[in-house]
């Protein structure tokens, strides 16, 4: 309560300051006299300002006492004018992009300061892309950031690494500092319209200051602020979502049939005995008898409806043929609807806003709602004494059918592997009408309603099942971020900043009690209950002063207390009665009852010196000591350096003559980082990874047992990164042209890793500090002003991204990694060490791998075929991580008219398409019924007719293997995706008359409209960072369209 | 100004928090259901209760590269099982590999996740027995209390390297200097770097001595039948004695000396016994079964869901895809009370080797039927078989006929005068018996090295020469690679 009085005297206070002022209008205008939209208005000595519209003109309100104002835009020179009214105020074109400001560790800096790299995200790049989740937004916006999209659900974040892969048992996530403190929710609760910017801290110089977190760089990001007038926004979106990519294409009823009798018939000719054990004439009667019987599901209406030519009979013809991806699949809507109030005085700043999200998924009953609001105010309480808030409240619900891997209620796995020959609904097998309840409704089919079962996912049908077992997250957030700034004496400023999240995450799963899944236990009902508490506690002395008006200082000394707390309850009750009806009480047996907790502190001191002389050199230095609960007490503290310098060379005397250059700096870091966030082998973090444990929970029916869990190491230790980083920025043609060019190197040493002990030790591994990793690469950002003239703007940015990752040390020869990947000197992470395919033995169809084979006298190896599939060699075949990336941004504007153009390129990388071998099974008796790829027809067929040398022959058995992992289903995964296309128009301010509207602006979005890729079927993006597919979602394209008003 | 004072008083109050950081940071432990040796090691409670660990560990241990039947010993037994002449998987469902003998992800190749369950359970069994053997001396216990409790982490460690030199070798008796598995006797820590593969000799020797030494600490006390008390001691001698006496004949009488004093408190069970569905401890004849409670149950993923038959709807999470090849039904007369053999009646005629499912095996209501680890029937059957190689033909024919009458009313006795006749007839009782138990006909097979020769209908016709390399399964990779007394050199050829 006494919060909510206090925030209501603050606003009260708002409207107090805001009534002892006078409005100015004016206009801004380039050397040419055409109107600079956009432009920042601030007044001098305040806080308060705002920003010209799209044709040049301004109107703020400021106090009675101020008397200038300061005009700034990008790429013109500054201005500071005098107050007037009706003002004309004419910018020149001036100083560059390095006039930008960059948010970093404990403060900000002007980017010609910066010593370091990083690449900001500015809500304009991203205000009209429709993504539910903040960091969606980097994928082709930023140098040096790997984002891959592998799922498709509305609310789930995107996998990000930046500059490679530098963690292989730790998490190699990048750091999230919101508005100056760690947080510590679920990024899909941060609604993306209050942010202003993200900046990504690449280099050590930059993150460093963060020392033992920020191994895998940072995310900074910043939410908004008012300033100037007070601002009134609204905006809508409504759109419209399906695959971004074609499902794979599928055989019909007929080739199906056609198919499974094939692998019948070559079977029967491969086993003796197999015609006549059911007394068939021939290898040929034996698959037509045989072939309807395996297949369970016959939509031809007649017994055997192939003939002993393999072709269907004369006078069959299919009476259904199900096309699952229209049963469960659908098209997403979405709705985003945002408002929010902002303004500033010289004293006080403010933002206000809520928002509401819908948006749905393609599978069924997928979904994602998001109802948040934010409250931000600083003020000035005196000469001496800044203050300010933070809060924000959001609360997501979202329903996430299960979309991947092999359960029978996956949806996006059903479509792939379940064929047309099995209905949604129960049929007359002879008519093919459907067969109605006693009250005429349909019923589903879930395959086990004959005598006779559907051969695959029975008892299944999502169709059915998806509304019936709910699985749901709720996510509440609470933070607050609140901190107090006084200025002791002029250059010195104390600050102290508390920022809490309280994070709940509420699983809930369901499986009715009468079909499916949950059907085998009377209905099953699983609750799980994770809070998390996040506080963090800043102390920052900041001393800011220039001598001899050339020698500048700014000088950071600071502490902080990190405190983290997660408590888990879980319980499940099985035996439900009745549908819908999912809490636990409901249920007749108590099933599961746990509960744990984890705890993480940290205390950090740290240290930063920046010092530039004449704006021509700058050098940054910084220190942090790291001591976390995470390690014992020999081995807890780390510390973490840097230092840093930059050359602004364009300023020195020798370049005063040269105009070509607007700006050049060169630029130079090195230091170190850490990582201490040990995951397990299911990706959670380990808390206490030293310690020698038993595991309770090993029980036996009534009797309470443990087991030896981890071996003892105390002197395990944060994971260690050595960054170096060498850049050049530069501004060319009155800064027509400007960019960047960054050369780095990333070495992870002492890696955290659960060092494999040899399995008869009875112990899996030791938690332990082994091995290197080097990620080496160059980032390229270029921006070119195009066109530029009266009423059209033509810009491109490009950013380019080259990072080769390799392993450089381990403690034994190899580890055996995770999917398809083997860790060895020399390969690169998530690499594909894996048997490679040979193709088809044209004389019997046979699948056919490499092997290497040494000559037992000469020792020479060669390299033959075989068709044993285990006795083939694994080869290294590459790796899922790309060698290049690349964004290239288009933004026209045309009067009014603004049309934004974002394409992502990603160049090599391999990615194992699991679903495709799942579709081009050639062993009928492993999965029959089950969807095939129509590049099924294509098989071998006999020596005469062998197909395309790629598909091996049809078998019933799985002698053959030619299904098991090789390089038959690993695909190159460069390709090239328009992320973006947005066409907005903004109304001119006089159609609005007297209407108290300041700007509107319609837009129309296109999201991932087009996809360039050789493979049909597959999305480049689903097999996420490991690039291995396994039934999951893709990406979505959307379509959509918005109104944003401002009053 | 005074105010200003006192904040960067406070400030430089706040950073010298420095001297009470080390209590913030140790103010935290454990919270997660983790314990620490001192306190497993302070009691007769605590080593109980790392004892319960260890059978938990049998019942359910898969590794991270485990597929969904790879959960607990059950299911590796079950595979052997598989591989045998008796039982058909469906081919298009679990356990098609096993029964096909596929060198893939469920087979005997060294990145298989089934070697590695059968590997690292095995030896998850003796560091966790050896750690209580160390940690036993030293709590404070009657010396008596301490004996039973090592005698009973002596009998685990046996059983465990028992079940390695089976399968990671051919038998005993073929060569006792091949090299069999690494021998631990002391807990691993993190500098373990890994044993070389000891000689089956020396493996075995290790195994008598510990389970010699069990039997004569254990009594028959024990808190329930999970644990393992002198008669179970007994037994997995005596199926030790088994294997090694084609090697060393006089360890015939030892194998039919423990098989008798092994079974004498476990009583044969009568008919209805049989058909309640091997799904209970409270069966008199079970020696040794891992209970379950309902939180404990895998429901389908564990061994009933894949054999048991009845789900003929499939709601109740079945597979109903384990059939019994009829030239083996076929063996079992009508009045047999193990034929327990059903029609497939949901099955289709194009597959001619979906007839028979049995009906032997059946969960609980909870779906967490417990499991069978050791019964009295086996060791009727030891007995039976070291009195023939004895040449006691006549005790054996009555060893055998005890049970044969027991289970069949019209059973008749055996007349043959032939050793190697009576010596065949008590394997195929074994297979009768003993059947999706504990892969008995597979291990037999090897004992006596023979090959598989696949009969009837099948869908995967095998026949496998009794010194193909396939009866020796591969040493998992991961124990390849980080072994550092072993190299590419010491695996078992493919």
């Amino acid at each position: 309560m006494r919060k909510i009085a206090f925030l209501c005297s603050l606003i009260f206070l708002c409207g107090q300051l805001l009534a002892q002022t006078r409005t100015i209008n004016g206009k801004v205008l380039d050397e040419k006299g055409n109107p600079i939209p956009g432009a920042s208005i601030q007044i001098k000595g305040s806080r308060g300002g705002t920003s010209t519209t799209a044709d040049g003109t301004f109107s703020i309100s400021v106090p009675a006492t101020a008397k200038r104002l300061v005009i700034s835009s990008i790429n013109f020179t500054t201005q500071e004018v005098d107050i007037s009214e009706n003002m004309s105020v004419t910018l020149k074109a001036g100083s560059g992009s390095l006039d930008e400001v960059v948010v970093t560790a404990y403060g900000a800096t002007k980017k010609k300061a910066f010593t370091g790299t990083a690449s900001v995200v500015n809500s304009d790049q991203f205000k009209d892309l429709q993504v539910s989740s903040i960091t969606n937004v980097l994928q082709g916006n930023a140098s040096g950031v790997l984002v891959v999209n592998g799922n498709g659900q509305p609310g789930e974040s995107p996998a990000i690494r930046i500059r490679g892969v530098g963690s292989v048992n730790a998490s190699a996530d990048p750091f999230i500092i919101l508005d100056g403190s760690p947080y510590g929710g679920n990024l899909s609760s941060i609604n993306p319209n209050d942010i202003e910017s993200i900046t990504v801290l690449k280099d050590a110089s930059s993150t460093a200051l963060y020392g033992s977190r920020a191994a895998n760089g940072i995310l900074q990001i910043t939410t908004k602020i008012g300033k100037g007038t007070p601002k009134v926004a609204v905006s809508a979106t409504r759109g419209y979502s399906k695959r971004a990519v074609d499902d794979y294409k599928y055989v019909n009823n007929e080739q199906l049939y056609g198919l499974t009798w094939e692998a019948l018939r070559n079977q029967a000719n491969i086993t003796p005995g197999l015609a006549t054990s059911i007394g068939a004439a021939s290898s040929e009667d034996y698959a037509s008898q045989s072939v309807a019987g395996v297949l369970v599901y016959n939509p031809f209406g007649v017994a055997q409806p192939i003939g002993l030519d393999g072709k269907l009979v004369s006078g069959a013809k299919s009476l259904w043929s199900e096309d699952w991806g229209k049963d469960l699949l659908r098209t997403g809507q979405r709705t985003d609807i945002n408002g929010s109030v902002s303004g500033g005085s010289d004293k006080t700043r403010y933002f206000i806003s809520g928002g509401y999200l819908d948006d749905q998924g393609l599978p069924i009953q997928s979904d994602f709602k998001r109802y948040s609001a934010r409250f931000k105010v600083d003020t000035k309480v005196n000469d001496w004494l800044n203050v300010g808030i933070n809060a924000s409240g959001s609360y997501s619900t979202q329903n996430y059918p299960i979309q991947g891997g092999s359960a029978y209620s996956n949806v996006t796995g059903w479509v792939r592997s379940v064929s047309g020959i099995y209905p949604e609904f129960v049929r007359d097998p002879s008519t093919g009408a459907l067969i109605l309840d006693a009250a005429g409704n349909k019923q589903y089919d879930y395959g086990n309603n004959g005598p006779l079962h559907r051969p695959i996912f029975t008892p299944g049908n999502p169709a059915g099942t998806t509304a019936q077992n709910p699985t749901t997250y709720d996510r509440y957030l609470t933070s607050a971020n609140a901190y107090g700034e006084a200025q002791i004496i002029t250059g010195l400023k104390f600050r102290t900043q508390y920022a809490v999240d309280l994070y709940q995450n509420q699983y809930n799963s369901y499986y009715n009690p009468f079909v499916g899944d949950g059907a085998a236990y009377g209905g099953r009902s699983e609750k799980t209950r994770t809070n998390n508490a996040t506080q963090t506690f800043t102390n920052t002395f900041t001393y800011d002063n220039t001598f001899a008006d050339i020698h500048h200082f700014n000088v950071v000394v600071g502490m902080e207390a990190y405190r983290y707390h997660q408590g888990v309850v879980d319980a499940e009750s099985r035996g439900f009665t009745f549908p819908g009806t999912t809490e636990l009480a409901y249920g007749s047996t108590p099933y599961t009852a746990n509960s744990y907790s984890y705890d993480n502190r940290m205390v950090s001191y740290f240290g930063r010196v920046n010092y530039d002389l004449g704006e021509k050199y700058h050098l940054s230095a910084s220190i942090r000591r790291d001591g976390s609960s995470r390690f014992s007490d020999s081995a807890r503290w780390g510390n973490f350096w840097s230092v840093g310098g930059a050359w602004n060379i364009n300023k020195e005397a020798f370049m005063s003559g040269i105009s070509t250059f607007n700006d050049l700096k060169l630029r130079a870091s090195y230091g170190t980082t850490g990582n201490q966030a040990f995951l397990d082998n299911n990706g959670n973090v380990v808390y206490f990874p030293y310690l020698s444990t038993y595991s309770a929970g090993a029980n036996i029916a009534g009797y309470a047992g443990s087991v030896i869990a981890n071996p003892a190491n105390g002197r395990l230790t944060w994971e260690s990164q050595k960054t170096l980083d060498l850049g050049l920025d530069f501004a060319l043609l009155k800064n027509r042209l400007s960019g960047s060019f960054t050369y780095f190197t990333r070495k992870s040493s002492k890696l955290l890793f659960n060092r494999p002990l040899p399995p008869s030790s009875g112990l899996d591994g030791v938690n332990d500090n082994i091995g290197t990793v080097t990620n080496k690469g160059i980032e390229i950002d270029l921006t070119s002003i195009n066109v530029r003239t009266h009423d059209l703007e033509w810009t491109t940015s490009v950013n380019f991204s080259k990072v080769t990752n390799k392993i450089t040390e381990l403690p034994q020869t190899s580890i055996t990694g995770a999917n398809y990947s083997n860790l060895i000197v020399g390969q690169p992470l998530n690499n594909f060490y894996i048997r490679e395919y040979a193709g088809v033995d044209k004389t019997d169809g046979a699948p056919m791998w490499w092997m290497d084979q040494t000559d037992a006298t000469s020792g020479k190896t060669t390299r033959v075929v075989t068709k044993q599939w285990s006795a083939a060699t694994r080869y290294y075949k590459g790796t899922s991580l790309p060698d290049w990336i690349a964004g290239v941004t288009n933004t026209v504007k045309y009067k009014g008219f603004d049309l934004n153009v974002l394409l992502y390129i990603n160049f090599r990388g391999k990615i194992y398409d699991g679903n495709y071998a799942g579709l081009m099974y050639s062993a009928v008796g492993n999965t029959p019924g089950s969807n095939w790829s129509v590049d099924m027809l294509n098989r071998w067929q006999s020596p005469s007719n062998p197909g395309d040398g790629k598909t091996p022959r049809l078998t019933t058995t799985t002698d053959d293997q030619a299904n098991s992992a090789s390089t038959r289903f690993l695909f190159d995964d460069t390709y090239m995706r328009i992320r973006n296309i947005t066409l907005g128009y903004t109304f001119p301010k006089s159609i609005f008359g007297s209407a108290r509207i300041n700007s509107a602006r319609v837009y129309v979005d296109l999201q991932n409209p087009f996809t360039f890729y050789k493979y049909k079927g597959l999305d480049p993006e689903e097999g996420g960072l490991e690039g291995v597919t396994n039934g999951g979602s893709v990406v979505y394209k959307t379509f959509s369209a918005g109104l944003s008003v401002n009053f | 100004m005074r105010l200003t004072k006192y904040i960067l008083m406070a400030g430089v109050g706040m950073l010298t928090l420095a001297s009470c950081s080390k209590n913030f940071i140790d103010g935290v432990k454990p919270t997660d259901g983790s314990l620490s040796s001192t306190i497993i090691f302070s009691s007769k409670i605590g080593v109980d209760n790392a004892l319960t660990g260890i059978y938990e560990n049998i019942r359910d241990y898969i590794p991270s590269i485990g597929r969904q039947n790879m959960y607990g010993w059950k299911t590796a037994q079950f595979n052997f099982d598989m591989r045998g002449d008796d039982l058909i998987s469906d081919p298009a469902n679990w356990w098609l590999y096993e029964n096909n003998w596929t060198d893939n992800a469920y087979g005997r190749i060294a990145t298989s996740g089934r070697t590695l369950q059968i590997w690292a359970l095995n030896y998850k069994v003796i560091n966790n027995a050896n750690a209580v053997i160390a940690g036993v001396p030293g709590i404070s216990e009657a010396q008596s209390v301490k004996d039973a409790l090592i005698g009973e982490a002596e009998a685990l460690r046996a059983w465990a390297y028992f079940n390695l030199v089976r399968v990671y070798q051919f038998t005993y008796s073929k060569d006792t200097t091949a090299p069999g598995v690494p021998i631990y006797t002391e807990p691993s820590g993190s500098s373990t770097s890994g044993n070389p593969r000891a000689h089956v000799s020396a493996v075995y020797a290790q195994i008598v001595s510990d389970l010699e030494d069990a039997v004569s600490k254990l009594t028959s006390d024990r808190v329930d039948k999970y644990r393992i008390n002198k008669a179970v001691a007994q037994g997995i001698l005596a199926q030790v004695y088994l294997e090694m006496a084609p090697a060393d004949n006089s360890l015939w009488a030892k194998a039919q000396s423990n098989a008798a004093a092994a079974a004498a408190d476990f009583p044969l069970m009568d008919a209805n016994g049989y058909k309640d569905g091997f799904n209970s401890v409270s069966n008199g004849e079970w020696m040794w079964g891992l209970q379950f409670n309902a939180s404990q149950s895998y429901s389908y993923a564990g061994f009933f869901g894949y054999i048991e038959p009845t789900d003929i709807t499939g709601a109740a999470g079945r597979y109903n895809d384990i059939y019994v090849n009829s030239s083996f039904v076929n063996l079992f007369s009508a009045t047999d009370m193990r034929n327990l053999f059903d029609d497939a009646t949901n099955q289709s005629s194009s597959s001619p080797w979906k007839k028979y499912v049995t009906l032997k095996f059946r969960d609980n209501a909870t779906q967490s039927g417990d499991y069978v680890m050791m019964r009295s029937a086996e060791m009727y059957l030891i007995q039976a078989e070291a009195l023939a190689q004895q040449g006691q033909q006549q005790p054996a024919i009555d060893m055998l006929y005890s049970l044969q009458s027991e289970r069949d009313p019209n059973a008749v006795k055996p007349t043959t005068t032939d050793k190697q006749t009576l010596i065949n007839l008590i394997l195929v009782e074994r297979r009768k018996e003993l059947y999706a138990e504990g892969g008995v006909p597979y291990f037999d097979m090897k004992r006596y090295q023979l090959p598989l020769v696949r009969t009837g209908i099948q869908w995967s016709m095998l026949n496998i020469p009794a010194d193909d390399n396939r009866w020796r399964w591969q040493i998992p990779q991961p124990e390849m690679d980080a072994n550092k007394s072993l190299t590419s050199g010491d695996q078992n050829p493919l």
